[in-house]
């Protein structure tokens, strides 16, 4: 049976979200508190100033789910298996399975003339390449337009496919 | 009996300070992010998870603790209800529920009839929370007092306030009324 508090309690939770739905979503709603935990746990224990407090309120107001992180937790006990596997976490300094080895540093910087050689090592051969792929390609142009020409002498001229009319056999 | 930790050696790294710390203060961890859990293996997952985030990265999480501004068993219990949340939002999809959706957003009118305004500062901060905490929250008026650390009645004073406020604010706007030669 519902009494006058209930319809009272009712007519309120109306209003209420008769205000919410009018003022719409709050532009702290899913942002971070600034200080995270310990601003709100110094808010509830009490230690912040009136400006500081009515911040944090119109935060959890609009992040009305963190609004269970205030009350305080009941003691409680955890068994050995929760506490080893926590323990477990941080290792001790003399284990030595858990010892990072490093690399060893190399002795003094590469000389310069070997990097000088290295890349002009890297040129000479990248310019021999170049130029042979020249070469061929000269070649079989020549051998194609049909000057003749047989300056390519690194290859002989093909026969048959690329030799015109006048080629003789 | 209570051991004291030492935060300048916890946060070094030192095995020992870490081991007493996990001691003291995992069965509190425990008791906080018990609510969040549903079965006693994800509780204990749940507590794992806490502590990891409180050691990673060289203790940074731990090295944020003041204590000139809080305590630790307070700040803990925050941190770990956090990260139990987090945990359990990222292991479940992402819903919103219906009633945390404003009423014009579910209406399938193409304009309101009338647009009541809201001015900013109708209800003040606290006020706003503790309705929050009483509608949204289903909570009772002992527990918004314990929460906030005051007594009820100033609980059962800040409703009252925030109520006239409301009934004031919209008993002038209104409902929707006929064109009148009002002005």
């Amino acid at each position: 049976m519902t009494g006058p508090g209930d319809d009272t309690k009712a007519e309120a939770a109306a209003l209420w979200r008769r205000f919410r739905a009018l003022e719409g979503e709050s532009p702290l709603r899913g942002k971070e508190l600034p200080g995270e935990a310990l601003t709100l746990a110094a808010y509830a224990e009490g230690r912040l100033g009136d400006a500081a407090a009515e911040r944090v309120e119109a935060w959890l107001a609009a992040n009305p789910e963190a609004v269970g992180d205030l009350a305080p937790a009941a003691p409680g006990e955890a068994t050995q298996a929760v506490l080893d596997r926590a323990m477990a976490l941080v290792a001790a300094p003399d284990d030595a399975d858990s010892r990072v080895v490093s690399f060893r540093r190399r002795r003094g910087a590469t000389p310069g003339w070997r990097l000088f050689a290295a890349r002009a090592a890297v040129a000479a051969s990248l310019l021999v390449t170049g130029l042979a792929g020249f070469a061929m390609g000269s070649n079989v142009y020549s051998s194609i337009s049909g000057d003749g020409d047989s300056s390519g002498e690194l290859f002989d001229q093909p026969l048959g496919v690329f030799s015109n009319g006048d080629s003789a056999i | 009996m209570a051991e004291a930790i030492d935060l300048a050696a916890l946060i070094g790294g030192d095995k020992g300070t870490w081991d007493a710390f996990v001691r003291r203060y995992a069965g509190l961890i425990l008791s906080a992010v018990r609510t969040h859990a549903r079965d006693g293996v994800e509780l204990d997952d749940l507590v794992q998870e806490v502590f990891l985030r409180l050691c990673k990265d060289s203790f940074r999480l731990l090295k944020t603790y003041d204590p000139t501004r809080a305590g630790l068993s307070t700040w803990l219990t925050i941190v770990a209800r956090s990260t139990a949340r987090d945990v359990m939002r990222r292991r479940q999809p992402q819903t919103t529920p219906y009633e945390a959706v404003p009423e014009a957003a579910l209406s399938v009118t193409a304009e309101p009839i009338e647009k009541i305004k809201v001015p900013d500062g109708l209800l003040s901060a606290r006020q706003k929370l503790v309705l929050t905490m009483l509608y949204q929250r289903d909570m009772e008026v002992a527990e918004v007092a314990a929460a906030l650390k005051v007594d009820p009645q100033t609980i059962r004073s800040t409703h009252h306030k925030a109520m006239l406020k409301l009934r004031s604010h919209f008993a002038i706007e209104g409902p929707v009324k006929p064109a009148s030669g009002r002005g």
